[in-house]
């Protein structure tokens, strides 16, 4: 679980640019964006912050507070912590191989989570087989109030889920997941794929996929909704004798957003984007990111601080315009 | 310290110099038989401690550093009162242990400027004891360095006070010993920050109380001259701030608040003083 969660953390790099691997984007779903330069950087903006999302988001440090539709990730990565907690309860209070157990707990500031669990071979951990249902009875936590569910069904683990050296594939469905507050509320609806291996801390390597995922939120009234669709993201960490961790990214998929006039964008990295040491931004890689017309936006890493965007806006192959521009104003 | 920030840096000294003026004209304008002017010069070495709660209590983040620099001030007796108009600014750094908006623990550092300017009266009660108002502005810049795996930012914290005072000071030899103890609540209270890919923001703090002891000794090194030590204890407390729209390129995509935060200065001032 925990190279789960730290893994899929790192994958999120991937949305700054994203991943290695691909080279050809993907087809893209109708109605498309036509990228220009009025919408260049809002779309590298977009793709970086939503690549982010199901990676658990992106992260600032804590001074101000902040809450966006990131939490609903924060949640889902704070439940799959939770889940060989969740199964030693139902060991303890079932005999029943393959019953579904269901629990109730408190929340923080009140209202309870209720996990159902199935334990396919009553054996009290996490393995291939089990799923666990979590639903917010109107629970509050810091976020806000949790509604609706996530469920994970447990598709294949290899060694100690949460170990140092294990490898584990986890399916998770956000059914009408909702956080709300009274100046926000955010919602998931849609499945995520998670898959990680793990052999010591610098050895990792994950990969987060959807077919569909959608993510709204509402802010002083005024929502965004955004929808990845046929995403993946991979993130590989491996021991450097220079930096002591290098950590690649790779992404690709669809992205509908409302920042776009809910019109769709794909995106591919053709080069991974590498992080060096424990760098939050990538020191290089490449994403392209089409449009309507084959329109296009390059993001090139320059450094762990900066990065290019070149547009493509008539779809000629030739990049006619440049900006640069610090990674933290993309994300 | 970024373009965006100077001109709010520019308003704040604005501010303080006219706290400033204000001192000087009041002293000015004073006409006593005893009146005694008094310019003073410091160097002042805080020690600063910063830190920020959730709403169950929960520490998110810790800060502890030094901050160092000058403080000018100059003081008017009059009769039975005492004017003083203050202007300091301490920069420094601190260690930042705290976790990231996931709740990943981290570690890393701040830069911090600190500014502050008060404008100060207090009354002769009897022999000893002494009882003062002070309005006083102060100005925190706080950039948090980015670090593995998270950006940092750059927030600007604005309050000014009104403060109620009392301070006994008593004659040893040639030396002088004084106590005094502060009570502070805020006129009005400000937040400015701006978040990594997300646009600038301003965002209401919450309550606050303000206290402050503080012990001085002085003694003179020549006519007209004088040496002064101080230590303070002061302790900023500032409750929860309202949730805020966080907006990119105008359009709402987050909210945020400026959670519990407690700051403990403990400056130690050493000063020349010349009476005329």
């Amino acid at each position: 679980m925990k190279s789960l969660a730290i893994a899929l953390s790192s994958v999120i790099m991937v949305g700054c640019g994203g991943g290695g691997g691909g080279g050809t984007t993907p087809p893209i779903a109708t109605p498309s964006a036509a990228l220009n330069s009025s919408n260049q950087t809002i779309a590298a903006q977009d793709t970086a912050s939503t690549g982010y999302l199901p990676l658990m988001g992106a992260q600032t440090l804590t001074g101000a507070q902040t809450f966006d539709e990131s939490v609903l990730f924060n949640i889902a990565r704070d439940q799959l912590n939770k889940l060989p907690g969740y199964l030693a309860d139902a060991k303890t209070h079932s005999t029943l191989t393959g019953a579904v157990l269901s629990q109730t707990y408190p929340c923080t500031y009140g209202g309870t989570v209720t996990a159902s669990v199935s334990d396919a071979d009553n054996n009290g951990v996490v393995s291939a087989g089990d799923s666990v249902t979590i639903t917010g009875n109107n629970c509050v936590e810091q976020e806000g109030t949790l509604t609706g569910s996530i469920a994970f069904g447990i598709n294949n683990v290899t060694g100690t889920f949460g170990s140092t050296s294990y490898s584990a594939s986890v399916a998770m469905t956000f059914n009408g997941f909702n956080v709300s507050s009274s100046q926000f509320s955010a919602n998931a609806n849609g499945s995520l794929n998670l898959s990680a291996s793990e052999s010591g801390v610098n050895n990792i390597s994950t990969s987060v996929s959807t077919s569909s995922l959608s993510v709204s939120g509402t802010y002083a009234g005024v929502t965004r909704s955004r929808t990845l669709t046929n995403y993946t993201a991979t993130s590989t960490r491996t021991p450097n004798s220079t930096y002591g961790v290098v950590t690649s990214y790779t992404l690709t998929g669809t992205l509908t957003s409302s920042a776009l006039s809910s019109q769709a964008i794909s995106f591919a990295t053709t080069t991974p984007f590498v992080s060096l040491s424990s760098d939050y931004y990538p020191s290089s890689g490449v994403m392209v990111i089409s449009g309507a017309a084959n329109s296009k936006v390059k993001v090139s890493a320059l450094s762990n601080s900066q990065v290019k965007l070149e547009l493509d806006a008539n779809g000629d192959d030739v990049y006619e315009g440049s900006t640069t521009l610090g990674w933290n104003t993309l994300m | 310290m970024t373009g965006d920030t100077i001109w709010r840096w520019n308003r704040t000294r604005s501010s303080s110099l006219g706290l400033l003026l204000a001192a000087i004209s009041v002293a000015a304008a004073a006409e006593c038989s005893d009146r005694l002017n008094s310019l003073k010069v410091a160097l002042v070495s805080d020690q600063s401690d910063w830190s920020e709660f959730d709403t169950s209590g929960r520490k998110l983040a810790q800060e502890s550093g030094k901050l160092h620099g000058p403080e000018l001030s100059i003081a008017l007796h009059c009769a039975d009162w005492d004017f003083l108009a203050l202007a300091s600014q301490l920069d420094g750094s601190r260690m930042y242990d705290g976790q990231t908006s996931t709740g990943v623990t981290i570690i890393s550092n701040s830069a911090v400027r600190q500014r502050q300017g008060y404008l100060q009266a207090s009354f002769n009660l009897a022999d000893s004891w002494r009882l003062g108002g002070r309005l006083s502005s102060n100005t925190i810049w706080r950039e948090l360095a980015s670090t593995g795996g998270a950006a940092g930012y750059p927030e600007l914290y604005y309050w000014t006070t009104i403060s109620l005072g009392t301070q006994w000071e008593t004659v040893l030899g040639r030396n002088r010993f004084k106590l005094a103890a502060w009570f502070g609540k805020p006129v009005m209270s400000t937040m400015e920050l701006t978040l990594p890919g997300r646009d600038h923001a301003t965002l209401k703090l919450g309550s606050m109380n303000q206290t402050e002891f503080a012990a001085g000794w002085r003694t003179p090194i020549g006519p007209s001259w004088y040496l002064e030590v101080d230590v303070q204890y002061r302790r900023t407390a500032i409750g929860q701030g309202e949730d805020a729209v966080i907006t990119r390129g105008g359009m709402p995509v987050a909210v945020a608040h400026q959670p519990q935060t407690l700051l403990v200065d403990v400056p130690v001032a050493v000063r020349i003083g010349y009476d005329f």
